[in-house]
């Protein structure tokens, strides 16, 4: 045998799954690789700590048995009343036509709930997809996009950069999440992407990610977001279709569009120093309770720094917005006055987008993203397994990428489609 | 005996069902909450698991599976459709009309209620497991706390037996690197790997 032995062969091994002679070839590389047997070992000792922990976890879990056993009962006899079917339920299946109008707005809510909700790593700024065709040369050769428009069923992969926007001339993005769909398979991921990943930039020295789009923006150049795509598509071997730069404004912009949201002030914010556009002050108050925002408002709720209490932060607040947005959005009363005005509202939140996705692209995007069912969204992030914490010679903290441990989240969320 | 009941609840015997249910409860229930990380919605897997179970016994195989493997397959497959419709909910406006007119705040990501007094070692694999993305996380907990073999995982999850091994494959590696970077941590080595600077 040649080489070390697979994850896979080591697991199968330690079963004891394999037939026979690889087996015995497995064996064979064990007695004489010091290496995979350290690994076998610690693969066993996992399994076993793994064994442990769960069957502790299930100890703790609290059992009910005589009230279930009385709901099952129930529903087991027939006794169990239907939930009341929809009056809307007949009108929606049948107007497609309307979920395509309904997905412009509510991919958008969605893909920010998606991103705030279900991201695994650090809280996340608050993303969105997109709109405005710009087309950007490709600064340095680079694994080719393949178009998906052209090829219905054809999975495609989206890169959605956050940015607070606080510093909007800068080009500082806060968060990379890469969104891969695949409609056939009805499958998918989202993958976070720390912005202190040290990363190989086409045709430039080694960069944070989260500082590749200004690179690319620097001087006349507008090439940032093509820059972003080919960095991150080469450090995933993944090609990246499209990028998305999303500020915060564009969310803003989009809870004006939809009349404002209600949320739920958990502390009065009293903040006397917040910043106006001049360099100055303008108090900000807002007293505890429910509270009807409106955009402007929402958007200084999510930036004071006063954090009246620890859980009370701005990344709680931010999600919060995220939050009281998609209950709006999918409010089927307010779904007829959505779409009346689904076109003012895609340009209200596009001027805080940047991305080479045009509003065509982006309602096929959000069409593919309703045939992919969501049990097949995976979430991962690469901070967790895949990258360590470096100090480079210059003295930056970052996150060194670890191509071997790449490479294998990658296969595990592809499953073999490559 | 367990198949004595079977015979019995299928004849309509609620006295045998229950206590084919009072049997298997904790096993699925305890599955359910792992996988779905949230008390009330294992809950809801375990009850949907059950009633399909009952209405369709006939089906069950004692030559093809135990009794509690086919229930854990079809906990598992009730907590997927619980994960799809509440995950969906932001994506379809069919499920919305589905859903009635409310659809409630769900947060798919929330933190999980259950394991608060892990200590040592089983907390520190507890969090770690938590962090292996979740195909794979739940490949390892039908594996190494439902006891399912590949192929019953496969059809639990529906996928192929090959991908059912990788995943647990993928998850052994994903969480033996987490654990290992957790001990790098608290020794405070933290630098030891990055001596192959860039």
């Amino acid at each position: 045998m040649t080489g070390h032995l697979k994850d896979g062969q080591l697991l199968a091994y330690m079963e004891d799954n394999l037939a026979l002679p690889e087996r015995e070839s497995a064996l064979a590389h064990l007695r004489t690789c010091p290496a995979c047997r350290a690994r076998l070992e610690r693969l066993a000792q996992t399994a076993k700590d793994l064994s442990t922990t769960l069957q502790a976890v299930g100890d703790q879990v609290p059992l009910a048995p005589a009230r279930s056993w009385e709901a099952v009962a129930r529903r087991w006899k027939g006794q169990r009343t239907r939930p009341p079917i929809s009056p809307f339920r007949p009108l929606l299946r049948h107007v497609a036509t309307l979920a395509v109008l309904v997905m412009i707005v509510g991919g958008l809510a969605g893909l920010i709930h998606t991103l705030a909700v279900t991201s695994p790593a650090p809280p996340l700024p608050t993303p969105t997809p997109v709109s405005s065709r710009q087309t950007s040369p490709s600064p340095a050769p680079g694994p080719l996009p393949r178009p998906y428009l052209d090829q219905q069923g054809a999975p495609v992969s989206l890169l959605i950069l956050g940015s607070d926007g606080e510093n909007t001339t800068s080009g500082k993005v806060d968060s990379l999440t890469l969104l891969y769909l695949d409609p056939e398979a009805e499958d998918g991921f989202l993958l976070s992407i720390p912005r202190d990943l040290y990363v190989d930039v086409p045709g430039y020295a080694r960069a944070r990610a989260g500082s590749v789009y200004e690179l690319g923006q620097q001087g006349d150049a507008d090439v940032g977001l093509a820059l972003v795509r080919e960095t991150i598509s080469a450090t995933l071997g993944l090609p990246v279709h499209h990028v998305a730069l999303v500020r915060f404004e564009s969310f803003v912009a989009l809870i004006d569009a939809i009349g404002g949201v209600d949320v739920e002030v958990l502390h009065a914010i009293e903040d006397p120093a917040f910043p106006d556009d001049r360099g100055g002050h303008d108090p900000l108050l807002i007293p505890a309770g429910e509270q009807h925002l409106d955009g402007a408002l929402a958007l200084r709720y999510a930036r004071t720094r006063v954090v009246p209490e620890p859980e009370f932060d701005r990344a709680f607040r931010q999600r919060q917005l995220v939050l009281a947005a998609h209950e709006r959005v999918t409010r089927l009363d307010l779904l007829p006055g959505l779409i009346s005005q689904a076109s003012t509202l895609w340009s209200a939140v596009a001027d805080g987008i940047e991305t080479d996705l045009s509003l065509s692209d982006a309602i096929d995007l959000a069409l593919l993203a309703t045939g992919v069912t969501a049990d097949g969204i995976d979430t991962a992030s690469l901070g967790e397994c895949c990258a360590l914490p470096y100090t480079t010679p210059a003295g930056q903290r970052v996150l060194l990428p670890q191509p071997d441990e790449i490479e294998a989240l990658m296969e595990n969320l592809l499953e073999g489609e490559r | 005996m367990t198949q004595d009941l079977i015979e019995h609840a299928l004849a309509g015997d609620e006295a045998a069902a229950q206590k084919l249910h009072a049997t298997h409860y904790p096993a699925v229930l305890r599955l359910a909450t792992m996988l779905l990380q949230d008390l009330q919605d294992a809950e809801d897997a375990t009850q949907d698991a059950f009633v399909y179970a009952f209405q369709h016994l006939a089906q069950y195989d004692p030559e093809r599976s135990a009794f509690a493997t086919w229930l854990k397959i079809i906990v598992t497959s009730r907590c997927r459709d619980l994960q799809r419709r509440r995950r969906m909910r932001w994506l379809s406006l069919q499920e919305l009309a589905d859903t009635g007119l409310e659809p409630e705040d769900e947060a798919p990501g929330h933190r999980p209620d259950i394991a608060l007094e892990l200590v040592g070692m089983k907390q520190i694999v507890w969090k770690a497991l938590n962090q292996v993305p979740r195909k794979s996380r739940q490949a390892l907990i039908l594996r190494y706390f439902g006891g399912l073999s590949y192929a019953e995982m496969a059809q639990a999850l529906g996928c192929a037996v090959s991908t059912a091994k990788s995943r647990v494959s993928y998850g052994h590696r994903a969480l033996i690197r987490l654990l290992e970077r957790e001990a790098g941590a608290e020794l405070g080595y933290q630098g030891c790997h990055t001596g192959d600077s860039p």
